[in-house]
């Protein structure tokens, strides 16, 4: 007996010499045909130049903060690229950095909101696969809503915050007291402040997905002022004030910082002045993209303080007025009698703010201006005042200074018996909410934080000037950032 | 003569040839050697645990700054494989064991197919139930080919089973998930290879010119086991497999510290980033390391910010078909001149993978 019959053969598989050579035949095909696979997968291989691997961009940021950075990982070290081929659309200017496999493109400015975005970089050259490759990446930035206040109890109704969608859309009530003095919103989050019968305020926070209002503990018969959230983080800050008792009153205008958090737990983070010690506030605002606030005491004392890591507060000066930042940045603009003052809290600069002034008629006069960009172009509001026969007449107009000194309008109300009372910039600088009402409108009797009767917000975008939506209401979100 | 009737024949004339009393005889004589083995193996084995516990309670808290960096990073990198292993070893051991021990004798061969080609494929797909590593698949293999399996059917079970198992799929998702397709090519390629595999030593006209004569030899012996019972058969099949395992394991986790503490990482990131290169580097590092199919996702997982996704998937497919470990292990069985055909053409199939991964990925 051979050996061979111990075992079973495949059925199909020959015997002897012709066996022998056709396992021998398929042995050697097979190996042939595998070699010449790794052959032509090693030259395509090198044939092809460096591929991207996978992106990552925090799309969320884009639209409130500069400097944001997309990060291209390539599948090996990058040699080289074609910057200044680099092609963003819509436009918008990047600088771009290599480091080893990844590139980073950093974006100079904030990106428009609901915008596909399409992102080429040519001439990419591997360490290893010298044939040059276009990388190319698409990402879509995120749309926004707009929040305003509807002030109504002067007929005897409740007040609101409505949500409302850039692109169209109906609004939606998200908040209704008999009388609301201010709200912010920060992600599902609601905080409004009410106004109670006797003049004192309360908080609420709404989880805008179960919609049920809670109160927040503060003390009672207190009052609230310049309630803002971070557009960034997720914190609320409010200048907060409690009735004295026994002589002793615990908040005197402190600002107090929320941390709105899952894990924070709606802490309540005081926030403490130069001297370490309880100050009392006349002004502030959150530093975009950061967990620091800016604030000017009642000494206008001008310091930079993070609420979270409890750092010394750095000093800015004394200034007469905080007017805000450039939108998107850390580049805080002030104001003193006698020049403004541009600080980059990045790095601790100062320097003069310089802006080309637009050449306007004696009759027209100037309102507040609105940094758009780290350059000089800004918005500002303009009021012109003839006199028609026996009366006054009013017409205002928001407009854009470009670094020449170039006017060009933004908007105009479209009833000449309206006037612009308040614009506020998005985040992004791509939108202004504009707030009119008719010239004949009164006030509506609210001590802190008053306002119009009969308010409109109308969103337009400030490259075109096109209208973009209207809702009713005043107060718009981008005014409490 | 149908397939049933060649190993109805093999069994009469194998039958009469059993050596019976001088195999009990044999096997009686090994009784006693492996508890006398066993008893100092365990006595060894606790003296080592106390010694190092000892040196764990005892040793001031400074006496490991003696050693230095490298040699920390050492035995960091090497405990960690060897923690992150452990429990998927004794998994696919017990699991092994309760396929082994507890399923009827027969059971599987009764259920496959007659279709060759349909055969291979579903011997392929067994490691779903005989999730072991690879070097617990050898002794199971020469068990499967006792039974009746040709030797290219045999080839496929072993080549497929380590990485076609559950342990090894579970293992590849939670290190890799679905990225860059590694958990898909792995899995594709791995049955793609061991069919081929199959399918090509199908047509050898004399299958057992490819097992050694000692294996053959041992043929005549194969049904001489000691009567126990399936719980002290389970308890032998325990020690016998983490016996095997865990010199494998440990080995290969020491070769993996002292790779990653010795190679330059300039090195490594230079070879990673070659798409040609870095799919032989790693398997050339697949096959020294010998490390477990069960394991050896954890093990690359390191490397996977390093190497290219192609290179991944050649060690992972490589790795589990042919190392040192696994080549010691099937010379045992097969003779040198097969085992170079398989190592050829697995290690051809495998850099052909990887290559197309990193082509598309």
């Amino acid at each position: 007996m051979s050996s061979d019959e111990l075992l079973p053969a495949e059925p199909g598989a020959g015997s002897g010499a012709r066996g022998t050579s056709a396992f021998a035949r398929r042995l050697a095909g097979s190996i042939a045909v595998l070699a010449l696979a790794v052959g032509w997968l090693a030259f395509a291989n090198i044939a092809q130049g460096p591929r991207l691997n996978d992106a990552q961009l925090d799309v969320q940021r884009t639209t409130v903060l500069a400097g944001q950075k997309l990060t291209l990982e390539v599948n090996q070290s990058v040699a080289s690229l074609d910057e200044a081929g680099i092609v963003i659309e819509p436009e918008a200017a990047v600088t771009a950095e290599i480091d080893d496999r990844t590139i980073t493109l950093t974006f100079d400015a904030p990106l428009a909101h609901a915008t596909d975005y399409t992102v080429r970089v040519p001439g990419v050259v591997g360490a290893v696969q010298p044939t040059p490759a276009t990388l190319e990446y698409e990402f879509t930035t995120p749309g926004t809503d707009l929040y305003t206040l509807i002030r109504r109890s002067d007929r005897g109704e409740p007040d609101v915050v409505q949500r409302k969608p850039l692109d169209g859309g109906e609004p939606e009530t998200v908040f209704e007291a008999p009388r609301i003095q201010e709200f912010a919103h920060s992600g599902d989050l609601l905080l409004a402040v009410t106004i109670e019968d006797d003049g004192s305020n309360l908080l609420f926070v709404t989880d805008m997905r179960q919609g049920e209002p809670q109160q927040f503990g503060i003390p009672r018969g207190a009052s609230i002022r310049d309630l803002a959230v971070s557009t960034t983080n997720p914190l609320a800050a409010l200048v907060l004030s409690s009735p004295e008792i026994d002589g002793v009153r615990d908040f005197d205008r402190e600002l107090i910082a929320i941390d709105l958090s899952t894990n924070g737990g709606m802490e309540l983070l005081p926030v403490l002045g130069l001297d370490g010690e309880k100050s009392h506030v006349s002004s502030w605002m959150f530093v975009p993209g950061t967990t620091s606030v800016v604030v000017q005491d009642f000494e206008q004392s001008v310091f930079v303080v993070d609420v979270i890591a409890k750092q010394q507060p750095s000093p800015l000066g004394v200034h007469t007025e905080l007017r805000g930042f450039v939108p998107g940045t850390t580049q805080l603009i002030v104001a003193d009698p006698d020049r403004g003052v541009r600080f980059d809290l990045a790095d601790g600069s100062s320097t003069t703010l310089e802006l080309a002034s637009a050449d306007i008629a004696d009759h027209v006069y100037p309102g507040p201006i609105t940094m758009l960009d780290g350059r000089s172009r800004y918005l500002i509001s303009l009021v012109a005042a003839t006199v028609e026969g026996d009366r006054n007449v009013r017409s205002s107009v928001l407009a854009e200074v470009d670094d020449d000194g170039e006017l060009r309008e933004v908007f105009a109300p479209a009833d000449e018996a309206s006037l612009i009372r308040e614009y506020c910039v998005s985040p992004n600088a791509q939108f202004v909410a504009v707030a009119q009402s008719p010239q004949a409108g009164t006030v509506d009797g609210y001590r802190e934080n008053p306002g119009f009767t009969e308010m409109m917000t109308t969103v337009v975008e400030i490259a075109t000037g096109r209208t973009v939506m209207s809702a009713v209401g005043g107060f718009s979100e981008w005014c409490s950032d | 003569m149908s397939r049933p009737q060649l190993r109805d024949a093999r069994r009469d004339q194998r039958s009469p040839a059993r050596p019976h009393t001088s195999g009990r005889q044999h096997h009686h004589g090994a009784i006693e050697r492996p508890r006398g083995r066993a008893g100092l193996g365990l006595a060894l084995g606790l003296g080592l645990v106390l010694f190092f516990v000892g040196i764990r309670v005892f040793a001031p808290e400074a006496l490991g700054d003696l050693l230095s960096n490298t040699v920390q990073d050492f035995f960091t990198l090497s405990i960690s494989v060897i923690i992150e292993s452990l429990p998927f070893v004794f998994l696919g051991i017990l699991l092994s064991i309760g396929v082994q021990v507890w399923l009827p004798d027969g059971f599987l061969l009764r259920h496959l197919p007659k279709n060759a080609v349909v055969r291979r494929v579903t011997l392929s797909l067994l490691g779903v139930l005989l999730p072991v590593c690879e070097c617990g698949n050898v002794p199971l293999t020469r068990g499967l080919i006792l039974r009746g399996l040709t030797v290219g059917e045999s080839m496929t079970f072993l080549l497929a089973a380590p990485i076609l198992n559950p342990v090894t799929i579970i293992t590849t998702y939670q290190a890799f998930g679905w990225s860059d397709g590694i958990l898909v090519s792995r899995i594709l390629g791995g049955f793609v290879i061991a069919n081929l595999i199959g399918w090509i030593y199908s047509r050898h006209p004399s299958p057992m010119s490819l097992l050694t004569p000692k294996f053959q030899a041992s043929c005549a012996h194969a049904h001489d086991e000691v009567p126990a019972s399936r719980s002290r058969r389970s308890v032998d099949m325990f020690a016998k497999e983490t016996a095997a395992m865990m010199p494998a394991l440990f080995v290969g986790s020491a070769i993996a510290g002292l790779i990653q503490v010795t190679v330059s990482r300039d090195v490594l990131l230079t070879l990673g980033q070659n798409p040609i290169l870095s799919v032989f580097a790693l398997m050339a590092l697949a096959f020294v390391v010998a490390i477990c199919s069960n394991v050896d996702a954890f093990f690359i997982l390191a490397f996977g910010s390093t190497f290219m996704p192609g290179a991944i998937v050649a060690f992972l497919v490589f790795g589990p078909m042919i190392d040192v470990k696994m080549l010691a292990l099937m010379r045992t069985t097969f003779t040198a001149k097969t085992l170079v055909q398989v190592t050829v053409v697995v290690g051809l199939a495998s850099a052909a993978l990887g290559l197309a991964v990193n082509t598309l990925a």
